[in-house]
């Protein structure tokens, strides 16, 4: 197969199985037995997506989801010694890049990767990032850049020819670093998990619900789940 | 007055595109129940069509546009600002321009801002810990401890600046309103917006994505809003 077309097709079935597409989808099914008068069935769809819909954008749920992949990995406080490269991973860069300047501030001479391909753009993910930094002041010297890699898979094998065994720090977002240290680990990488962009549940209560940043708790959860199951399946990790 | 102010957050849930998504087919599912069958397909049908148009990349685009292109990337800051006010929310997202502003007004003081509602640290002190962590000096950060909305944020820098020209930071949709709520207060900001949308011209339409259906929110809230502060004479 045409491997830009594989990829799209990945890309269409990480949007289909979203938590809130599948809702849709239920949503969709009831309509389609309303229209050919299976009234009992519609009913039942439709009760499922709305308690589905509920379920998914309530507070408690998405921490529940998120807690296990979070918590694997602690915030890096105490700084490794003789650390030359840290490797920040494309993905949410507002969020995940705060990091990286931390980190480059306790680090003394330390170079940062930025990692990200381009799809439809003309700069790649990785210049956008490195243009980020160098505006809230780290030097260019003191960037690289990694632009052709399009997934964690990727991003390993192009740092395994560029570090080998040499330990480095990486830079994910928390929920994302459980699956990357299983990849890098399994590529035979010295990785020293740095998680970011850690979701803060004391900040939601109980009665948060129907929120749409609760859904994305669920389906940063969710996405990540099923990318593990994935490459458990395909033996990469 | 408590009163008012849950009022006031249940009509903003009410009115959450697509939360009124999730209403009218809570509604069909009503209808069925009261055996009413061709109504409960209209509203399923009305639901459906809703949740796809306000999850696409074509309504997203048209409704954020018009706000964050009020208001252009600073490019040029002028010489003796002694503020840069970094209004508060997303701090992640907003805060990437403090730094870049910061470091063409290396002597300017940054306000942070934002009361705290479950947690124990304030959201001013959380985004000032932030940019301590990424380089910025502690003494060159102010906070504002207590506000809660854009209105208290324009009453304490009334009290702190006068009419003294000083740097405004927020979300670049936010900025119409955030901009006429300062000037009405007789503040004199010089916007800076940051946390622009990525457009991607070259991207084919896409439906169903949490990113559309957050610039969809956002925009609503924007515009709503826009209409609320301008009947009550605030803008």
């Amino acid at each position: 197969m045409n491997v830009e077309l594989g990829f799209m097709l990945k890309k269409m079935f990480a949007v289909a199985v979203m938590p809130l597409s599948i809702g849709l989808i239920l949503v969709l099914v009831a309509l389609i037995f309303l229209y050919f008068n299976k009234i009992e069935k519609a009913k039942k769809y439709l009760k499922i997506s709305i308690v589905w819909i509920l379920l998914v954008t309530w507070a408690p749920f998405g921490d529940l989801m998120l807690k296990p992949l979070e918590s694997a990995y602690p915030k890096l406080e105490t700084m490794p010694k003789n650390i030359e490269y840290i490797l920040l991973l494309g993905g949410d860069r507002d969020k995940r890049a705060w990091e990286a300047l931390r980190l480059y501030q306790k680090i003394p001479n330390v170079k940062i990767i930025t990692s990200g391909y381009s799809l439809h753009d003309t700069i790649s993910d990785a210049e956008k990032t490195a243009n980020k930094l160098m505006e809230s002041g780290i030097p260019k010297e003191r960037i690289l850049m990694q632009e052709l890699a399009k997934t964690t898979f990727e991003e390993a094998e192009w740092m395994k020819k560029r570090v080998g065994e040499q330990p480095f720090i990486i830079i994910t977002a928390a929920y994302h670093m459980p699956r990357t240290m299983a990849i890098f680990k399994k590529a035979g990488l010295n990785a020293i998990a740095a998680p970011a962009d850690f979701n803060r549940a004391q900040e939601s209560g109980l009665f948060s619900i129907l929120q749409s940043s609760q859904l994305e708790k669920t389906e940063h959860a969710w996405h990540e789940y099923i990318g593990l199951l994935v490459y458990k399946l395909q033996g990469k990790i | 007055m408590e009163y008012l102010h849950l009022l006031k957050e249940f009509i903003s849930i009410i009115l959450t595109p697509w939360i009124m998504g999730f209403i009218i087919s809570l509604l069909s599912l009503l209808f069925l129940l009261l055996k009413q069958y061709k109504r409960a397909t209209k509203f399923l049908t009305v639901s459906i069509v809703w949740m796809l148009l306000i999850s696409s990349s074509t309504l997203g685009d048209l409704m954020i546009k018009p706000l964050e292109s009020s208001y252009v990337k600073l490019e040029k800051a002028p010489k003796n600002i002694q503020y840069i006010l970094l209004l508060g929310g997303e701090k992640e997202r907003r805060a990437w321009e403090a730094l870049r502003v910061h470091k063409l007004l290396p002597e300017s003081t940054i306000i942070t801002s934002g009361f705290t509602e479950f947690d124990k640290i304030s959201y001013a002190e959380k985004t000032a810990n932030m940019l301590i962590d990424a380089g910025i000096k502690k003494e060159q950060i102010k906070m504002f401890t207590q506000t809660k909305t854009t209105s208290d944020e324009a009453k304490e820098m009334k009290k702190l600046v006068g009419a003294e020209p000083f740097i405004l930071i927020t979300a670049a949709y936010h900025m119409p309103r955030a901009m006429m709520l300062f000037k009405k207060s007789g503040l004199n900001p010089i916007p800076a917006p940051a946390d622009f949308y990525n457009f991607n011209e070259n991207a084919s339409v896409s439906v169903l994505q949490r990113k559309h259906l957050k610039n969809v929110e956002y925009a609503w809230h924007e515009y709503l809003g826009l209409v609320l502060y301008k009947l009550q004479g605030k803008i």
